[in-house]
């Protein structure tokens, strides 16, 4: 049965408790009452938690939530038939839109997917940039699902300080890629330019100055008893439950199974740094937010090993056929401007085929499954997103708690509306 | 006007219009329907570096029945328009609409079969934001923007309006002005081709 | 369901044996027989053809592969419409599922031809994550699958009419698609740039 039900048992006083036993069993009044007493309510899609557009129909008897009917589709912007219309430099646009707190980590996840049917692999240089700032990516996703955690919870504190983070990272990524949020990171074969001659004193320097942030935030939340009362089994899941939904990334691990594919199907250069890999018990929302912070840790620790260690060398792969020329050349050199305008005009030669490729996102395993017929773009490109999975076991996670363990839930399992309708 | 003049001293004198406009404008309690990517860039405009608070818009009314100012952030879709004109018609009197980033303001780079093509469709805007996302400067002068259209000064936000009136002044007669200023002000349907 | 569950399955060496994927085929083989129609090998892993009846077997085979690990996630269920596919297909659509082997490290992928109007059985009953992807299916495809608990819309509209990401779909929608100017009008709307350079 469920905690909150039981609680209220409990709560009967020895009055009411008096007269429900006094009732004949046959009359059966409290369950007809109960009945009569359910209310159905929109939890969304417009609703205080700042999570998008999400909406829940759900029937209430008195603060339980006793049904309820998830609805998506609120924020369908199909990208999935814009990759058919684009090419395959251009989807890139597209999937800094899907989870957009940490657009670069779609990029990679994009680029890599393509490179791999390509057959080409980006220089190591544009290799290791590219995880600094995937790590950094995870980290800022952290960084707003678990201060919206505490916003939905009333904290409002934690969150204004860990938005001061972001915004340090912001610098870093806008100096970088030219914009804050919706990035459009790296190019087939590489980054879109060389990292500026800061990057790593800037790193360096954010690095340095995260764990004063965390420990603070720390310290307001996790050991806060109002803060525990609230997420301590709420909408716990057990890992086979989760296995069986699709579940993966942090709110799996935070049910005790430790799949992470920067392990199990390595890619890039995740082979080369140290790591681990936190997991919970439980999979209520207070492991969830303890996963997420144990999570910031070690990619703080990738960042770190990383950042001391980036190769000089090419920041793309010199071929003519994937990577634009300097500009200077195009400007200036007939070959030059004729090799942009075939790259610009019929894009990057891709083999027919199908390709299904997946990264560790900052919300799960993020994966692309390209069909291909040798053309400007892709035939078909479909996402295997995470948050379609999480918000699909959203009734077995709600049912049996209040509409404000419903509240905590949806905001710990971190779902992004534009990952969820893609 | 002799009172007057004696009482400027030690009182205040004004229309009543503009004090009103002054309370409002300072003291806008926005709603922000926040769906997508600008929401993010919306609360960055919250949060301590761009601080909307010192604008007055520190209260975030999810409750539309308590609010002024309709911000829509982000794609709207075509199952949002039902939930999205419900909140607006539950906004009481007087209030404004804000259309931030290029989603909201036109359907921006979703030319696609599910998303509205801008949401002064059928919500009357006031100020557009373009930007894909804008940054929380932009978002700032809108809001500034706005402030300076609810006092009524002149010349601010209504731009068009007053290149419109130097085009209608232009025309030589009545009836010619009468039909520019119609041609200028009747709001065309690009889906509709025209 | 009584398989072992998943965090009894101790841990093992990350890397699969050398030859499972033989192994996997022949299991395969040898509980579908000639429903099994054919294997292609790609870059990133093997594809099994099959005839869409069957997948729940398929399901059920694979779950096992070696000792007790075996692919028993469903990672997803997506499908293709091949309208405008240069060369010839035996069916119009073709439903695709994937399953993690989250032991070894290991993916797998499963295909099979459909046509119009023929319904695919589900896999909801094996596995929950089928369901929400089934309903993307049905509702950007139009492909139903036999014994859904919930075969409804999921992203567009209830009461929306077309399945959106067919390919004779036009991307802007039927209604939009008519005021386009020029000779990319109504439903010639190209879906790809491919016919850009056919001009």
């Amino acid at each position: 049965m469920t905690r909150r039900s039981e609680r209220e048992e409990h709560r009967l006083d020895e009055a009411s408790r008096w007269y429900w036993e006094s009732v004949p069993p046959e009359l059966d009044l409290y369950e007809e009452s109960a009945q009569e007493d359910r209310i159905v309510v929109n939890i969304g899609p417009y609703h205080p938690a700042m999570h998008g557009v999400l909406h829940n129909i759900a029937t209430l008897e008195g603060e339980v939530i006793v049904e309820t009917e998830p609805h998506i589709g609120y924020l369908h912007r199909s990208f999935e038939k814009l990759g058919e219309v684009y090419s395959w430099q251009q989807f890139l646009n597209c999937t800094d839109r899907m989870n957009y707190v940490s657009a670069p980590m779609n990029n990679v996840g994009w680029l890599l997917a393509v490179e791999h049917m390509l057959g080409i692999e980006a220089p190591k240089r544009a290799q290791y940039v590219r995880t600094i700032i995937v790590e950094m990516s995870r980290i800022m996703d952290h960084l707003i699902s678990m201060g919206i955690l505490g916003v939905d919870m009333g904290a409002f504190t934690g969150f204004l300080w860990y938005y001061a983070e972001r915004e340090k990272a912001y610098q870093i990524i806008e100096k970088q890629t030219g914009a804050r949020l919706t990035t459009t990171f790296g190019r087939i074969g590489g980054l879109e330019r060389d990292v500026p001659l800061d990057f790593v004193e800037d790193v360096r320097a954010w690095v340095k100055g995260f764990p004063q942030v965390f420990k603070d935030f720390d310290d307001v939340l996790s050991r806060n008893r109002i803060f525990i009362d609230r997420t301590l089994n709420v909408s716990p899941i057990d890992a086979e439950t989760a296995l069986s939904y699709g579940f993966t990334g942090p709110n799996l691990r935070a049910a005790g199974v430790d799949y992470d594919v920067r392990k199990a199907t390595p890619y890039m250069c995740y082979p080369e740094f140290e790591f681990e890999i936190p997991t919970g018990e439980t999979g209520d929302v207070y492991s969830r937010y303890t996963v997420r912070l144990l999570e910031m840790i070690e990619s703080l620790k990738i960042i770190d090993q990383a950042v001391e260690n980036i190769p000089e060398g090419p920041w793309r792969i010199e071929d003519p056929a994937i990577s634009l020329p300097d500009k200077k050349d195009v400007y200036t050199r007939m070959e030059s401007l004729i090799n942009h305008f075939k790259l610009t005009m019929h894009g990057v030669p891709v083999p027919p085929g199908e390709y299904y490729h997946s990264t560790e996102a900052a919300n799960g395993e993020l994966g692309f499954y390209i069909v291909s017929d040798g053309g400007v773009g892709p035939y078909r490109v479909h996402v295997r997103r995470p948050c379609f999975y999480y918000y699909s076991a959203i009734d077995r996670l709600l049912i049996g708690g209040s509409i404000s363990d419903a509240i905590a839930c949806v905001s710990s399992l971190n779902v992004i509306a534009g990952e969820l309708d893609c | 006007m002799g009172v007057i003049s004696r009482l400027t001293d030690n009182v205040l004198v004004g229309k009543i219009n503009d004090l009103v406009s002054w309370g409002r404008k300072y003291s806008l309690w926005p709603s922000p329907f926040a769906t997508a990517c600008c929401g993010i860039e919306y609360m960055s405009t919250m949060a301590s570096r761009y601080d909307l608070a010192r604008f007055g818009a520190e209260r975030q009314a999810f409750s539309p029945r308590q609010a002024d100012l309709l911000i829509v952030i982000g794609t709207i879709c075509l199952k949002t328009k039902p939930v999205i004109l419900k909140v607006w018609e539950q906004m009481p009197e007087p209030k404004w609409c804000i259309s931030m980033g290029a989603c909201a303001s036109s359907g921006g780079m979703f030319d696609v079969y599910s998303v509205v093509q801008g949401v002064d469709d059928f919500i009357p805007v006031d100020v557009f934001i373009p930007g894909c996302p804008p940054r929380p400067e932009m978002v700032l002068h809108a809001l500034v923007m706005l402030q300076e259209l609810i006092q009524g000064k002149e010349g601010v936000g209504h731009e068009s309006r007053a290149w419109i009136r130097r085009q209608v002044q232009a025309a030589v007669n009545e009836e010619l002005r009468e039909r520019r200023l119609e041609e200028l002000t009747r709001l065309r349907n690009p889906e509709a081709g025209e | 369901m009584n398989r072992p569950l998943d965090n009894t399955i101790p841990a093992r060496e990350l890397r699969p044996p050398a030859d499972w994927e033989e192994r996997a085929i022949a299991a395969v083989e040898q509980r579908l027989g000639e429903n099994l129609l054919k294997v292609l090998s790609g870059p990133d892993m093997i594809t099994l053809v099959i005839s869409p009846a069957r997948i729940v077997e398929v399901s059920e085979t694979l779950e096992s592969i070696d000792e007790e690990t075996g692919f028993r996630i469903l990672l997803d269920v997506t499908a293709v419409d091949y309208l405008a596919w240069p060369e010839s297909h035996p069916e119009r659509f073709a439903v695709v599922w994937h399953f993690l082997d989250r032991h070894r490290g290991r993916r797998i992928r499963v295909r099979a031809w459909v046509a119009e109007g023929q319904s695919v059985p589900t896999l909801t009953g094996r596995h929950h994550s089928a369901n929400w992807a089934e309903r993307e299916v049905f509702d950007m495809m139009g492909i139903s699958f036999e014994g859904h608990p919930n075969l409804v819309r999921i992203l567009m509209p209830d009461d929306y009419e077309g399945h959106p990401q067919r390919k004779d779909f036009p991307i802007e929608g039927p209604e939009r698609a008519k005021h386009r100017q020029g000779e990319l009008q109504g439903n010639k709307r190209m879906t790809s740039w491919k016919e850009l350079h056919d001009l």
